[in-house]
């Protein structure tokens, strides 16, 4: 008789069925716990995968998403934001924004906004020799990267995801040290593997025909590999797999922010940070500064780039780095360090912070000659240098329509005639978008200070719009010095000999004024 | 050919006061048997069917036969059957001759023996088409002039055994004509004019067993009038078993051919009436059953709300005319009943009725019953006005579910002030049944988080609340435990709560405390205090899940309260098996509430610490109650772990090694299943707070889970679980679980495989929630392997697994009925592969039929499934038009 049992709900069977609830309660919290695990993942995949999209809906010129999807990504966004970002975003509230409030393209243009852009050497600095360090530059892909909740990520110049992986960085992957609030952040330069590979091979044949060899197209506006690919790769490839991070500036350590501190702390205090990582890992070959062989739970190597003051022989030095780490590499058994390709030299103020928001800053400059680059001079798609310098430059909408450097505030080099704007229509000229051109023969313009009052152009054609930005007026002026009258090591090497004369000269007057006393 | 050896001395002794004759005949028997199967066989059949024998030994032998040919255990029953199978065909047929002439031998009870063992050998040839002059040899007996009632009647119980073997096999074993025959047989037994009552009533219960294969006769409507006549006839007839049992055919007939009724409702009623007024209870109770089982089916037909199936609503139609004659049952207590947790008599099957009249008819019985009510609920005239007053609370609190809250607000408003009164009334059984009105009110009517109806419970009436139901903490043992179970709905009222502070807040500390004192009570007058202390522990729970903000602080003070009585346990008196028994009963309850508790304070980050600063208190605890049981592992103790967790985080590494071993003798009990189930649920709490630190035992663990996978001695429900927590582990482990990945793609695939091929063959309810259970194992798995393994690796290693994947969505979307959790979990498992797998799109097209699209429409047109979907929606439609 059923009913008896359920007759006012007598509570002989009380007990199991007190249990039972408590099963499903725990089976409910299990579930909930489940879905919201698994969510944390799901909202940074796509948020990876929508990075792609996005570009390649700018690039195909296809029609915008659907309001769902632009809605459903922002929230994709903003839950990977609050995995990504580190609690304390003090490091990133440069200008008072919440990142957290960020959401959609909003939070790649965030991202994009925290490297430091360099300006392009086009006069030697007076104090090089004793106020500016140099770095070798090596080829790859600038990156972004940050160490939190157990996943390491890398975030291109455009702030697209490029990488999401375990490290050994603090709180870069399961096992590092730390809690919720360690993170880092470094800048560095990524290479892929096929682009090592093929390096490599490059390499070699440097050996047998010459430093000026140039073979591979290549350099800063190379579209660089698929991602997705280089990410088999490493699972696939044995131990020398992998990709290298080269780091060349560090932005925070463990939670601390070394973005307002000079350039010289900011990397004495990485060095040493590393160096400690490395003694304190239990196995120190499976992180090491010299790369070490990438394992499951550390796919990349992450090695950090020398540096020296720059000295005559710190430039000098610095200017064969590339040279001398390929030469170790050979040298060195197969998974020994990572040799890379040079591409001139990165030089910083001492006391230079590191600077955000997008604009470029003069304390961080790029040199390079035909000594310690493979690219000089920009190279088209095909690898080829193009008769005449061609820029990418933003359009600036009407009434002017200028076309502008990606300086802040921009270098107007010129305008589109009316019956040009007319003749593209405002679906394919949209303010803002990117224009390639080239400079002829009237070349660039001065004023009588030596700044900037526009150039001899011609349009070339829509530009690649998923590089974010158009080019720096220092580095359309550097290119165009390349042409004519490149900076060669030789300049510097004389400049800093010269300061380091005066210096001494001045020093010895220091000197005999503090005998008299 | 086995020869019969002589058994009545052997089976005479098996039967022997004495202990050591018995268990020598005992053991001499399952010796014959184990030696001698075929002999032994012969033995019995020739002992059964000899008139010779004394009967007592005949009735043994057949029950010793009966016995060799099934068994309650599932396995130990095939393996029995598949041993009469084999058995020579001679002997066999030998054996059946000697049945059936059984049934033509006196005496009486021989027959019946005979009866039993005939439909066990049925179930076993009648599948195997091996016995097909049986029903013709049965139905001879029933046709042999002159009739012998005897034969008649055991003949019936025959027919009746094998229709319920029938019935189990779920097979169409009978053909259309012999089951035309046996029905034949059978109503032509239930006649008025049959001489023999125990035939009449054998052919009454056998047509219980046959109406389930009697479709075609109902639907022919001559047939189907003689039979309802000839068991309308019956609940008429002199003999009161006779009555019982045509009662009970209308049960079984209503719950099968309920489209059938309209026909037969008018007289149904009438002689249901008149049973309910005039007949004995034990009739009069199966008439009230007739109308709680009608109100089963229309509960069953609103809720799944299929137009194929017509609801005829009887009980709407009947309300007016059936309450009247069940308010007047509710009178006819039996003394002293409210002591009596199993009392059963017209009264309570006439509450009970009621209460499922007011779930079917809902609103309607709101009218029919409250002038009763308020009739009889303040009578106290005489001194058996109690039984009034009783009916009418009893009336009242069964019509509380069913009827919307917004037609009973106003009355249950007013009834309050008055059942608050009656917890006072001098009759301990009237406060019982107000208690339990009490409890039901809070249950249906107060709901703080609901805004649509006016609060039943403000802060002004609930001190006057308060005080009654303390008070009521301290009545007799039966209305104190009543009295919890109102506490804990009235907590539960106000779980939805907003704010920082409930109007239960300020009587929080005072209800518990309470609660804690009534646990601990015991009671003289009433021996068993266990149904207290079950019931004030559950109120505690339900006090402490309702919880807001401002009473954390006491929620966190009851966890050292719990460690110590927990540690009380250890001290109890061990020595007999029952006393140990009720220690971990004792325990399990204690570590219940101690669950609940941590996982109350663990939802709010601030509070993670009061659980924490007993940390190691409560870890040592818990394993000293695990190690309390010698092969068994604490399910409740174990669940504690899993809350345990969360309020630990990664910190819970600390305990692995000590906890691991209990881990691991939950996760091989596959005996207690749920204690294996609950394991491996709480093994998935613990990947989730550990992640990686879990990694040096996880070899060992996956090769448990596999096990346990592949075994048919693991209950099935854990299955799904088990497939639930690889993706749990692959969540956490990321690459480590790469070198699981080969065999957990497997277990998946055969896993796929079987899912797909269940869901096309069967149709059972039962088996359809099994699928759904068995599909969300496999998509949560899969989903936690695609996204712990990421972009580049999924795409690597999982991307040959993703034609299967969709060949499994497909076989989702050629449901009938779509379940929301499996097509949530699907729709989203097709999203995580879009996203971390290169180039789907090609393959989602290629698919060789596209049923995974409902999927994505289902969740489109639904309201509450788009939001959580929504994205992988997106994710799939870019999959698929970036490969067009």
């Amino acid at each position: 008789m059923s009913r008896r049992a359920a007759a006012k709900e007598g509570s002989s069977s009380a007990y199991t069925s007190f249990q039972q609830k408590r099963r499903a309660q725990a089976l409910d919290r299990q579930k909930n716990a489940r879905e919201d695990k698994v969510q944390q993942l799901r909202t940074l995949a796509l948020a990876a995968m929508q990075d792609d999209a996005e570009a390649m809906h700018e690039d195909t010129q296809q029609q915008p998403q659907n309001r769902q999807q632009q809605r459903h990504r922002r929230r994709g966004h903003q839950q990977q934001q609050q995995q990504e970002l580190p609690q304390d975003t003090q490091l990133y509230g440069m200008d008072g924004v919440n990142p957290l409030q960020l959401g959609g393209s909003m939070m790649k243009a965030y991202f994009a906004r925290q490297l430091m852009q360099p300006e392009w050497m086009s006069d030697i600095p007076q104090d090089l020799g004793s106020s500016w360090l140099v770095m070798p530059r090596p080829e790859g892909k600038r990156c972004l990267v940050i160490s939190t909740g157990n996943y390491t990520y890398a975030r291109s110049r455009t702030g697209a995801l490029l990488l999401r992986f375990p490290s050994k960085l603090p709180g870069g992957g399961p096992g590092t040290s730390g809690g919720e609030s360690c993170y880092c952040v470094l800048d560095c330069i990524l290479q892929e593997q096929e682009q090592r590979i093929q390096h490599q091979h490059h390499q070699q044949q440097q050996q047998r025909v010459g430093m000026d060899a140039d073979m591979a197209p290549a350099g800063e506006s190379t579209p660089s590999q698929p991602q997705q690919r280089s990410a088999n790769g490493s699972s696939s490839s044995s131990s020398s797999g992998g990709c290298t991070f080269f780091i060349q500036d560090v932005l925070a350590w463990r939670g601390y922010s070394l973005v307002d501190c000079g350039a010289e702390f900011r990397l004495f205090w990485l060095a040493s940070k590393l160096q400690e990582e490395a003694g304190s890992s239990s196995s120190s070959s499976s992180w090491s500064l010299d790369g070490g062989d990438p394992g499951p739970s550390h796919p990349h190597r992450f090695k950090l780039l020398p540096y020296w003051h720059a000295t005559p022989d710190g430039l000098a030095a610095a200017a064969r780095a590339g040279a001398a780490a390929a030469a170790a590499a050979a040298a060195a058994a197969a998974g020994g360090c990572p040799g890379y390709v040079q591409d001139g030299v990165y030089l910083r103020h001492v006391e230079g912070h590191y600077s955000q928001g997008g604009g470029c800053t003069p304390l961080a400059l790029l040199w390079k000659d035909a000594g310690c680059s493979r690219y000089l001079l920009d190279t088209d798609g095909d690898g080829v240098v193009p008769e005449f310098q061609q820029l990418v430059l933003a359009y600036q909408g009407p009434p002017t329509d200028g076309v502008a450097t990606a300086d802040e505030p921009p270098v107007v080099l010129g305008r589109l005639p009316q019956e040009f704007v007319q003749q593209m229509g405002p679906k394919l000229l949209r303010p803002g978008r990117l224009l390639r051109f080239s400079i002829r023969a009237g070349g660039l313009l001065f004023n009588a200070d030596g700044s900037p009052a526009g150039a001899d152009l011609a349009y070339e054609g829509p530009a690649n719009q998923r590089r974010g930005r158009a080019d720096v007026y220092t580095k359309v002026l550097f290119q165009w010095q390349a042409r004519r009258q490149p900076l060669q090591l030789e300049a510097l090497l004389a400049a800093a000999v010269a300061e380091q004369q005066q210096q001494q000269g001045a020093g010895q007057q220091q000197g005999s004024s503090m005998a008299d006393d | 050919m086995a020869a019969p050896v002589e058994v009545t001395q052997l089976l005479l002794h098996a039967q022997d006061p004495d202990a050591n004759v018995r268990s020598l005949a005992e053991q001499k028997i399952s010796q014959f048997q184990e030696h001698d199967y075929p002999g032994f066989l012969a033995s019995l059949a020739a002992e059964l069917s000899s008139l010779a024998k004394p009967a007592d030994s005949r009735r043994l032998a057949g029950l010793v036969l009966k016995n060799t040919l099934d068994a309650k255990d599932e396995s130990r029953k095939a393996e029995l059957q598949a041993r009469w199978g084999a058995v020579d065909p001679t002997l066999k047929n030998q054996i059946r001759e000697a049945l059936l002439s059984t049934l033509q031998m006196e005496p009486q009870d021989v027959r019946h023996t005979a009866a039993l063992v005939l439909a066990k050998v049925a179930a076993i040839d009648l599948p195997r088409r091996e016995w097909p002059n049986l029903i013709s040899s049965l139905l001879a007996n029933m046709s042999a002039t002159p009739p012998h009632h005897g034969v008649r009647q055991a003949t019936l119980e025959t027919l009746g055994y094998v229709c319920e073997e029938m019935a189990s096999i779920n097979d169409e074993v009978l053909a259309p004509e012999q089951i035309n025959m046996v029905l034949t047989a059978v109503v032509a037994g239930m006649r008025p004019d049959e001489p023999s009552d125990d035939a009449r009533l054998a052919a009454t219960t056998a047509l219980q067993n046959a109406i389930e294969f009697a479709e075609h006769n109902f639907d022919n409507e001559s047939e189907r009038n003689y039979i309802m006549q000839m068991v309308c006839q019956g609940a008429s007839a002199r003999d009161e078993r006779i009555r019982i049992a045509s009662f009970t055919c209308l049960h079984e007939i209503a719950a099968n051919y309920y489209a059938k009724l309209p026909a037969y409702m008018g007289e149904v009623f009438a002689i249901s009436v008149k049973a309910i007024n005039e007949d004995s209870e034990d009739v009069g109770l199966q008439a009230v059953e007739f109308w709680s089982t009608l109100c089963d089916i229309e509960l069953d037909l609103a809720d799944e709300d299929d137009p194929a199936e017509v609801n005829h609503h009887f009980i709407k139609a009947v309300v007016p005319h059936l309450v009247p004659v069940l308010l007047k049952q509710l009178t006819k207590q039996d003394e002293g009943q409210e002591q009596e947790e199993t009392a059963w008599n017209l009264a309570m099957a006439s509450g009970t009725c009621l209460g499922l009249l007011a779930r079917t008819a809902e609103d309607a019985i709101v009218l029919q019953v409250m002038p009763f009510v308020t009739e009889n609920i303040g009578k106290n005239t005489t001194a058996e006005d109690w039984r009034l007053r009783e009916a009418a609370t009893f009336a009242f609190g069964s019509i509380l579910e069913g009827p919307s809250p917004r037609s009973l607000a106003e009355i249950v408003r007013q009834a309050m002030g008055f059942l608050l009164a009656a917890m006072k009334d001098p009759h301990p059984y009237v406060r019982d049944t107000t208690a339990w009105t009490i409890g039901r009110v809070f249950e249906f009517q107060h709901d703080a988080g609901n805004t649509d109806v006016p609060e039943l419970i403000t802060r002004e009436t609930l001190p006057q609340v308060a005080q009654v139901l303390l008070g009521g903490l301290g009545d007799q043992v039966h209305i104190a435990v009543r009295v919890c179970d109102a506490i804990g709905r009235l907590a539960e009222g106000f779980t939805g709560y907003a704010g920082q502070s409930s109007p239960l807040s300020p009587f929080f500390k005072e209800i518990i405390t309470n609660l804690l004192n009534a646990s601990s009570r015991s009671d003289p007058s009433h021996g068993d205090s266990t149904r207290l202390q079950i019931s004030a522990f559950e109120a505690i729970n339900d006090m402490v899940r309702a919880a807001s903000p401002d009473t954390l602080d006491t929620v966190g003070q009851l966890t050292p309260v719990f460690l110590q009585e927990i540690a009380k346990t250890f001290n109890m008196v061990t020595a007999s098996g029952e006393q140990r028994e009720k220690q971990a009963e004792l325990q399990g309850q204690l570590c219940g509430v101690l669950q609940v508790i941590m996982q109350k304070l663990s939802e709010v980050e601030q509070y993670k610490a009061a659980v924490l600063q007993y940390a190691d208190q409560i870890m040592e605890t818990l394993l000293r109650v695990f190690g309390n049981q010698t092969c068994s592992v604490h399910e409740e103790a174990m669940l504690a772990v899993g809350a345990f967790t969360y309020a630990c985080g990664r910190q819970f590494t600390k305990y692995l090694p000590s906890l691991y071993p209990y881990l691991k003798m939950g996760l091989m009990n596959h005996q207690e299943w749920q204690v294996c189930l609950s394991t491996v649920g709480v093994l998935g709490d613990i990947s989730r707070n550990v992640e990686t630190d879990l990694l040096p035992y996880c070899d060992e663990i996956m090769q448990l889970l596999i096990h346990n996978l592949g075994s048919n001695d693991v209950h099935r429900s854990i299955k799904p679980q088990i497939l639930s927590t690889f993706g749990d582990l692959a969540l956490v482990l990321g690459d480590s679980f790469e070198k699981y990945l080969e065999t957990v793609k497997r277990m998946l695939s055969q896993a796929m495989h079987l899912s797909v091929m269940q869901a096309q063959s069967s149709a059972d309810d039962d088996f359809l929630d099994y699928n759904n259970e068995l599909r969300i194992g496999i998509l949560e798995a899969y989903s936690g392997i695609f996204q712990g393994l990421g972009p580049g690796k999924a795409d690597l290693q999982m991307k040959s697994e993703v034609p299967l994947i969709i060949e499994f969505a497909n076989s989702i979307g050629r449901d009938a009925t779509l379940d929301d959790t499996v097509v949530r979990n699907c729709v989203n498992l097709l999203g995580d592969i879009c996203t971390v797998v290169n180039h789907v799109g090609p393959i989602l097209r290629q698919a060789r039929t596209n049923d995974w699209e409902k999927l994505l429409n289902y969740c489109s047109d639904s309201g509450h499934l788009l939001g959580d979907t929504e994205w992988a929606i997106n994710a799939v439609h870019t999959a698929v038009e970036q490969a067009a």
